[in-house]
């Protein structure tokens, strides 16, 4: 479900193809990502001193997917990577279980 | 196998913002706790948009809490004001995504059916979920602490 890492800058680059026009801001606890009408809330800043691009528990990815799901339009072919916003994001990290 | 908890969570949160209010927001909230492989995570479902984990449900739990806070000091950072402070805590609160609502409803039927339990919870009947948001003028406990450990939905 949540085992495992994966750094932020993936993560950014899986969202630019799973959810095209989705925005990013960061808070002071929290990155902050919204799209659909939605706000996913608390994926994590990472460690201080490691903010550049840190590792993040795709535990935090799977739930900010998950999250998208009522809102999700498949930017792809079925086959290419799914019609679900996990699915997704699994065919963009192959870290993701 | 993946096992599903309904979980009612009921706290209250401090805040004195930068904006110069202070706040009391009484959570009586609900998250979906899922265990795999040894590990638990917990999804918001009131306040949604969130999830924490931990290696136990109960560190699940006391992590979900404290990114809830944590979200909410997000919150107040960013108000100008009260009313403003206010409204994204409602917005933040009554954001659902309805897969894990549904599933959230689906896995409370386990409890009342009898067929879950975990050891060291209490069932108890799940109410409709609530925030309150205050202006303080001074910091104070609404709900006492010992009310403010997690219970399973039923």
């Amino acid at each position: 479900m949540g085992s495992g890492t994966v750094r932020l800058k993936l993560i950014w680059a899986m969202l630019d193809h799973c959810l095209p026009g989705y925005e990013r801001r960061q808070s002071k606890h929290h990155w902050r990502i919204s799209f659909g009408g939605l706000i996913y809330r608390s994926l994590p800043l990472g460690g201080h001193g490691k903010r550049k691009n840190p590792e993040i528990q795709l535990g935090h990815v799977n739930r900010l997917m998950r999250y998208f799901n009522g809102v999700f339009e498949c930017p792809c072919e079925a086959a290419e990577c799914g019609c679900e916003p996990i699915d997704c994001a699994r065919s963009q990290i192959e870290q993701m279980p | 196998m993946v096992n599903h908890y309904p979980i009612i969570l009921r706290f209250d949160v401090n805040i004195v913002a930068p904006a110069g209010f202070a706040a009391l927001v009484v959570i009586a909230g609900r998250a979906l706790a899922m265990e795999a492989d040894g590990e638990f995570w917990m999804d918001g479902v009131n306040p949604g948009g969130l999830t924490a984990d931990g290696s136990t449900l109960h560190a699940a739990a006391s992590a979900f809490r404290k990114t809830v806070e944590l979200v909410i000091d997000d919150i107040a950072d960013e108000a100008a004001n009260f009313i403003e402070f206010r409204q994204g805590v409602e917005h933040f609160f009554y954001e659902v995504d309805s897969q894990t609502a549904d599933a959230w409803t689906l896995a409370r039927e386990g409890v009342k059916s009898g067929a879950v339990k975990v050891e060291g919870l209490l069932s108890e009947p799940a109410s409709a979920p609530a925030v309150i948001v205050l202006e303080m003028e001074r910091r104070r406990k609404v709900v006492p602490e010992a009310s403010q450990k997690p219970a399973l939905a039923a």
